[in-house]
């Protein structure tokens, strides 16, 4: 069964049939918005069971989206957070992001600005690392751009998008070694992005998270992972029912290969450990349940089954 | 944005386009478009060096003390009738400072008293006391616009505003030696005729 992930916007009078349609067809619910008279479901569905998902919403004014961000964490890395990268651009591209399903945080660095002085913390670079994928909105200069990206890029591990004034080819042309995608004609820029180009650029930047994230997932389609992270998901609402007092608006985050869980590590690491995803699998077994650099967070990293040499 | 003379100069012809919006964004943003007569940018990504030159427009006048208050003299203490509030902070300031906070009072909210005594008495020409000079704020708000124009890594820094006009410079290495020179060539570009 093969999931993908979709919007689903509907009004908010009888959704719960929606969300429980979705839990019979074997699909999850990701994250759940209510905007007042309106309901804003991100989930993963069975591919061939979106017709009957449109079939059953439509009566209740529901509209069904493809959004190939949904059950991925964004890292929009930024030099600072000055008034030069905010709100614009920075805070447009992440809130962008997000609306195409992704959970985007912004990263401001310490002292990510100047071409000379430009350096990540150890801190910085492993939170950056907790994520799926890494946008870095870099300035107008291509000279700065190729000197800053030197120090910048050093110590992540997760794949770089890199955006900047120049155009795409040039910052292909700048940076070396490469990173895994570009977008140009971006750079510093102070007003809101609501001319038709901008939001092209805008979705430009989308098309590339994209694109990199599908890259991502064909790697890890080589050697699968031990358990899908939204399966997880709902062990541990299951398992672990604080977790659905959390008043973060995502208390599960849901990544490619993992989950950022909003519960101190501290007490509820072991009872994460040992929640039961199958009889005698724990989800320490499956995965390597590790503290995050974010607040006091849990990190779940899924195994690959060449690992565990398990698949549930 | 309308200015006699706007121009962004830079090795990096991209970044000419990119800086120019920056600063016609900026600009508009702080209400300064209007203010500012002419402006020369020119930014080196290589050095680094970010210079810009300009001049104002027609300055805003002088707030004299008559141009918001009524002074009435009488045996003994000198009443301002205030008319408008908005400078009212301003000038108990310098009230205070000239005559110190023991001989004035502000019974009401509109009247300020000032006691007037015979070995320190109040300035008869009080009404022509300079209570602000809105040229100060402008050039405050220009120079924080400039340095919001210019590259964030940019911090050794030096600015200069005499006589409505102003030059900033910026880099993140030792400003150059010859920066007077630099200067007084974006000014004279400014005066060429387009």
């Amino acid at each position: 069964m093969i999931l993908v992930p979709i919007t689903y916007k509907g009004g908010v009078y009888r959704h719960d049939e929606i969300v429980d349609l979705i839990a019979d067809l074997g699909g999850y619910v990701i994250q759940k918005h209510m905007l007042a008279t309106e309901v804003v479901l991100l989930c993963l569905v069975p591919r061939d069971d979106i017709p009957l998902i449109e079939r059953i919403g439509r009566p209740l004014g529901g509209e069904v989206q493809p959004s190939p961000l949904v059950g991925t964490e964004v890292a929009i890395v930024t030099p600072s957070l000055s008034i030069h990268h905010l709100p614009h651009p920075a805070c447009d591209i992440a809130e962008y992001v997000r609306r195409l399903g992704a959970k985007s945080n912004m990263v401001g660095l310490a002292r990510g600005y100047g071409k000379r002085v430009a350096q990540t913390s150890a801190e910085e670079r492993e939170i950056i690392n907790e994520h799926d994928c890494a946008v870095f909105l870099l300035g107008n200069f291509e000279h700065c751009i190729r000197k800053k990206m030197e120090a910048l890029r050093r110590g992540i591990e997760v794949p770089i998008i890199l955006t900047g004034k120049p155009p795409t080819e040039e910052l292909r042309r700048a940076v070396d070694p490469p990173v895994a995608g570009y977008v140009g004609n971006v750079g510093r820029f102070m007003h809101r992005t609501k001319e038709a180009d901008e939001i092209a650029r805008l979705d430009a930047i989308v098309a590339e998270i994209t694109r990199v994230l599908d890259l991502r997932r064909e790697e890890i389609a080589k050697d699968p992972l031990s358990a899908s992270p939204a399966r997880l998901m709902a062990v541990i609402q299951d398992k672990v029912p604080e977790v659905l007092d959390v008043t973060s608006p995502t208390p599960i985050t849901v990544q490619i290969a993992g989950l950022r869980v909003k519960l101190p590590y501290a007490e509820y690491a072991d009872r994460l450990r040992s929640a039961e995803v199958e009889e005698g699998v724990t989800i320490g077994k499956l995965a390597d349940v590790l503290p995050s650099r974010m607040r006091d967070y849990i990190l779940v990293r899924i195994k690959p089954s060449s690992e565990t040499d398990i698949v549930v | 944005m309308v200015l006699d003379h706007f121009v962004v100069e830079s090795p990096e012809a991209g970044a000419v386009s990119a800086y120019t919006d920056i600063a016609n964004d900026v600009l508009l943003d702080h209400n300064l478009a209007r203010a500012i007569q002419k402006l020369h940018i020119w930014i080196d990504p290589e050095y680094p060096l970010f210079l810009v030159a300009g001049t104002l427009g027609r300055l805003p006048p002088l707030v004299r003390l008559r141009d918001f208050a009524e002074v009435t003299y009488a045996p003994g203490k000198v009443t301002l009738g205030i008319n408008e509030e908005t400078h009212l902070a301003t000038l108990l300031d310098r009230l205070w400072s000239r005559y110190g906070k023991n001989r004035v009072e502000q019974p009401d909210r509109w009247t300020v008293e000032i006691a007037d005594e015979p070995d320190l008495p109040v300035d008869r020409d009080l009404a022509a006391m300079v209570v602000s000079d809105p040229a100060e704020g402008l050039v405050r708000d220009l120079i924080y616009a400039l340095l919001s124009i210019a590259p964030e890594g940019f911090r050794v820094r030096e600015h200069s505003y005499e006589n409505g006009r102003f030059w900033l410079a910026s880099s993140e290495n030792t400003l150059p030696e010859d920066l007077p020179e630099r200067i007084r060539a974006l000014f004279a570009k400014m005066e060429e005729p387009s």
